[in-house]
């Protein structure tokens, strides 16, 4: 029976192989989600604190950097270089101090009506006045701060000023220009990643300090006013938001509160979570890896339990083209093995069975030829013992009639001989002689047939024709042997056809599959009768010994015939209609 | 007080800059009827009026250097009309050959535009806002700044011409600084070494006389004028000025020691010079009163004659020839009006000298004339200037020696 091919989505191994790669992938892919989500959320809560710690360290920075400008300024104010009109003294000390703390873009020295006396601004022209909100401060003995203004220069500046009291008595006012690109460093410090950027503004949002010094010189806002509002009011936190160029940045604000300032320290959201995405592709790839790892454990495993099923399918097959000898090698020790053992077991079994059972078809074979040969042995003896009678009845004459004696000789010699060809065949099924193959060309074979047949063929009325498709065909036969096959079934067509009629005599060479399911190439070699067909109930049978529906037949040429083609690994197959003829195939491996 | 500081300034730069209308004029008739439109093609050069005198602007080119005050028809340049701090040069095809170039697709700039500003801190803002393509700074703190800011910027740094010198000169028709031992005090109070290690962070000379090591000219017979407050006041007090009125200054004849010290405007090393100075001089009762001035203001001081001390930067060149460009010839006519036989007698047989050795000799005993008298206070040879070029808008603007090339041998991106 022909098995057809099983598809690999039905195969055992696939769904094994699925279903075990499932079981590992499915929790490996829960628990790396799990893992990537809280990991993802500890970075993130790491990230954001470390942006708002930057953010208030630096509001800190700058705002201790601005108070000790105040200090030093207020510190510097209690000199008694300024009580008096010690005018190189002071020039002096505010000198010193421009040139020691860069903070420190201009010191004046201005007197109770706020006119400047002394500057370290050289070549600047004294005795302006200083603003309202200055003096108003100065004469009420408190420190004053600017707001913060922009210079000619493009540079953020503002103005602190602190009263010179001699027992509490206003004497003069020292006010410095403070430059605030001094805490730019400052604000360079902060940065974060390659694309960050940290900046201060005022309460209206212009930039004070920006990494991107452009920002400042050309006055640029900082235009999210949920962060302005939001620092300026005194809080700080995290944000993000999404700037005039589409990138969403991750903006962590804190305020300076004296001043009514605030820090931002922001970075485009990518780039501040990449630590979370460098983690989750790592983790991506290790759950990849493991279910790669898994599926390969999956499939040596799978490999392992379908080997024994495999081995058990082979074996089977092996067994049902015929090889009941197969033995199923046993592998491993599970039930699949155990099963191939009980199978081992069945066929040992079924040869034993097919043994006897060949034993006893033999014996019937034997039982049917015995009597067959007893039949038929026992009809010429008959003839035999009746013709020896006879002649001794001749030979007790007294005139011997020669004519008689001779008609007697010739019916002893003929029973003689019909014994003889018995007996030959007999021993030809019984034990037929070994094949001995050699290359032969059926084509000269057959031709040698049909010359050799042909003349009688003729005298009866029938035209032998050939029809051959291939030329020079050589096969591994035994020529004698299979030059009686075709005799055989030569002489049962002749005899088919009583009347006259045709026979065609094929040769050709075609691919079928074999007794093992392996396709292999054939020799054809059919023989067409036009004659009077064969019965259906006789078809099956016309190759059984001694089967014979002709008057003289034996019942010996065509199952002589499928033996010895069957020796040759080939067969016959018999197509047959009823007045129309019939045809016999012989195939024979080429 | 922004706004008088706004108008000062602005005053300062209309009285500066008035030269360049007039500049403006005295080009090709032709050149004139352009409007002025700051085309990109052209290289923005940034200016500092401490630094640079318009009236000695020029143009260098492969020929020579080209004053831009004396432009004419046949000049290789046009001069157009631009706004009060700015002047723009459009080149004469004509006038320049092929120049090899390594980026020979690209087209060299249509001219040149030259803008002026009153402070290095504007030039700086300028730059780093991208409006200017070429600028030379002497602060290595604003060069780094630059650097630091924006990458489109190549910093070139390059050593000053040879023998350039920071000094601080004297006028010898001041009654007070006539004086050898006022001048000697001056130079001894300087603390030239705490201003080489705070602001100039070791990165210069200290100077002994105007040639540097490298030159054929130099002596090591020159001492180094050391920083010695005591002795600097001593020879106050021995030249008589040993009182000190109610204000601290040192007084002689009820005469107060005190008179003005011009420097370069808006140049950052320069104030904080001046302003270390001051506090050195201060501090031993000298009133000093510094004065910034643009390069022109400061050049006509010098050649009239009116100014006290000055503080400068000069280049002299290798030759004895450049001591008598600052100094003279010792007998008063120069612009120090510098008056000494000794320097006068050496500069007259060094003219009758032939023989390199000779020559030499005289020029080492003119510098240890200089060292004697202290006509000036050498201070600094620096070591670098930063040039600072716009490479993301041009190309090809080194040489071979990795110096700027001149500008109408660059190509613009």
């Amino acid at each position: 029976m022909q098995v057809p091919p099983i598809p690999i989505r039905h195969r055992l191994f696939t769904r094994l192989l699925i279903s075990h790669i499932f079981l590992v992938t499915i929790p490996l892919l829960i628990t790396g989600q799990l893992l990537i989500h809280t990991a993802q959320k500890a970075i993130r809560e790491t990230i954001l604190d470390r942006n708002l710690q930057f953010a208030r360290r630096s509001s800190s920075l700058i705002s201790a950097t601005l108070g000790r400008a105040r200090d030093i300024l207020r510190i510097n104010a209690q000199s008694p270089a300024f009580y008096g009109n010690d005018r190189m003294g002071q020039e002096l000390i505010i000198n010193k101090l421009v040139r020691e703390f860069p903070i420190f873009k201009k010191i004046s020295l201005l007197d109770t009506l706020g006119r400047v006396v002394r500057s370290t601004a050289f070549g600047m022209p004294l005795n302006h006045l200083a603003g309202q909100d200055l003096l108003t401060a100065i004469r009420n003995n408190k420190s004053y701060t600017s707001a913060v203004y922009i210079s000619e220069e493009k540079l953020p500046l503002m103005e602190i000023a602190e009263p010179v009291l001699v027992f509490d008595e206003l004497t003069a006012c020292l006010l410095a220009e403070v430059d605030l690109k001094e805490i730019w460093a400052l604000v360079d410090s902060n940065l974060v990643g390659p694309k960050s950027e940290a900046f201060i503004f005022r309460a209206d949002g212009q930039y004070i300090a920006h990494t991107d010094r452009r920002q400042v010189l050309e006055r640029q806002r900082f235009e999210e006013a949920g962060i302005v509002a939001a620092a300026i009011g005194g809080r700080s936190g995290n944000q993000t938001y999404v700037d005039r160029n589409g990138v969403e940045m991750l903006a962590a604000y804190a305020p300076i509160a004296e001043q009514r300032w605030a820090t931002v320290i922001q970075q485009p959201t990518r780039e501040a979570f990449a630590p979370s995405r460098v983690m989750e592709l790592q983790i991506f790839l290790l759950m990849a890896g493991s279910a790669l790892v898994a599926a390969l454990i999956a499939a040596v495993y799978t490999r392992q339990i379908v080997k024994p099923v495999n081995e058990l399918i082979g074996g089977i097959a092996e067994i049902s083209k015929g090889g009941l000898k197969h033995q199923i090698r046993r592998i491993g020790r599970d039930e699949i093995s155990t099963l191939a053992l009980h199978f081992n077991a069945m066929t040992r079994r079924l040869r034993r069975f097919q043994d006897r059972l060949k034993r006893a078809e033999r014996l019937e074979t034997l039982n049917k030829l015995s009597s067959v040969l007893s039949h038929e042995i026992r009809n010429p003896l008959n003839a035999m013992v009746i013709n020896m009678q006879l002649m001794r009845r001749e030979f007790q004459k007294e005139v011997i009639d020669p004519q008689k004696l001779e008609h007697y000789h010739q019916i002893l010699a003929a029973e003689i001989r019909r014994v003889d060809d018995l007996v030959s065949n007999f021993l030809m099924i019984a034990r037929p002689p070994k094949l001995e193959k050699s290359e032969q060309c059926l084509n000269d074979l057959l031709d040698e047939l049909v010359k050799m047949e042909t003349p009688e063929a003729l005298q009866r009325g029938i035209r032998v024709e050939r029809d051959y498709r291939v030329s020079n065909l050589r096969v591994q036969v035994d020529p004698n042997r299979i030059h009686q096959v075709f005799l055989n079934i030569f002489i049962n067509a002749v005899q088919a056809m009583p009347g006259g009629g045709r026979l065609t005599i094929g040769l050709d060479l075609v691919t079928r599959r074999s007794l093992d399911d392996t396709r292999r190439s054939y020799a054809v070699v059919a023989f067409r009768d036009t004659g009077k067909g064969i019965p259906k109930e006789n078809l099956n049978r016309i190759f059984d010994f001694y089967f014979s529906t002709k008057k003289r037949g034996s019942g010996i040429g065509l199952a002589l015939a499928l033996q010895i083609v069957e020796e040759h690994g080939g067969t016959i197959r018999v197509e047959s209609e009823l007045g129309r003829g019939s045809t016999f195939v012989v195939y024979l491996p080429a | 007080m922004v706004c008088l500081r706004q108008t000062y300034f602005a005053h300062r730069l209309a009285g500066g800059l008035s030269l360049l209308w007039l500049l403006a004029g005295a080009g090709s008739p032709a050149a004139a009827q352009q409007s002025f439109t700051p085309a990109r093609a052209v290289v923005v050069v940034g200016l500092l009026t401490g630094e640079q005198d318009v009236r000695r602007l020029a143009l260098h080119t492969r020929a020579g250097a080209f004053l831009i005050a004396e432009a004419s028809e046949v000049s290789p340049f046009s001069v157009i009309p631009g706004s009060a701090n700015s002047l723009l040069l459009t080149f004469k095809p004509s006038a320049f050959g092929a120049p090899v170039s390594l980026a020979p697709s690209l087209r060299p700039p249509a001219g040149v535009e030259y803008r002026f500003f009153t402070s290095e801190r504007s030039l700086v803002s300028e730059i780093i806002l991208g409006n200017i393509d070429y600028a030379v700074l002497t602060s290595k703190t604003s060069a780094e700044e630059i650097q630091n800011t924006d990458s489109n910027y190549q910093i070139v740094p390059l050593p000053p011409d040879s023998n350039t010198v920071d000094l601080v000169c004297y006028n010898y028709a001041h009654a007070l600084l006539r004086d050898l031992a006022v001048r000697r005090a001056l130079s001894h109070a300087i603390d030239r070494k705490k201003f080489l290690r705070q602001v100039l962070f070791n990165e210069a000379d200290l100077a002994r006389g105007p040639f540097e090591e490298e030159s054929i000219f130099y002596t090591s017979a020159v001492r180094e004028v050391k920083y010695d407050p005591r002795l600097a006041i001593t020879l106050l007090e021995s030249a008589g000025w040993g009182r000190i009125n109610r204000e601290h200054i040192r007084v002689r004849n009820n005469r107060p020691l005190r008179f003005r010290l011009f420097f370069q405007e808006g140049v950052k090393l320069k104030e904080q010079l001046a302003r270390q100075i001051k506090i050195d001089w201060n501090l031993i009762g000298i009133d000093v009163i510094p004065e910034p001035l643009s390069a022109a203001a400061l050049g006509d001081s010098l050649q009239s004659g009116r100014f006290d001390a000055v503080l400068l930067q000069h280049r002299f060149a290798d030759s004895p020839a450049s001591l008598l460009e600052l100094f003279g010839d010792g007998s008063g006519s120069g612009m120090l009006a510098y008056r000494s036989e000794p320097y006068r007698h050496t500069q007259t047989i060094l003219r009758n000298f032939t023989r390199r050795e000779d020559i030499r000799t005289a020029t080492m005993r003119l510098q240890l004339i200089l060292a004697e008298d202290q006509p000036a206070t050498f201070l600094f040879h620096p070591w670098l200037v930063w040039h600072i070029i716009n490479a993301a808008r041009f190309a090809d603007y080194l040489d071979a020696n990795g110096k700027p090339k001149p500008f109408q041998e660059w190509r613009v991106r």
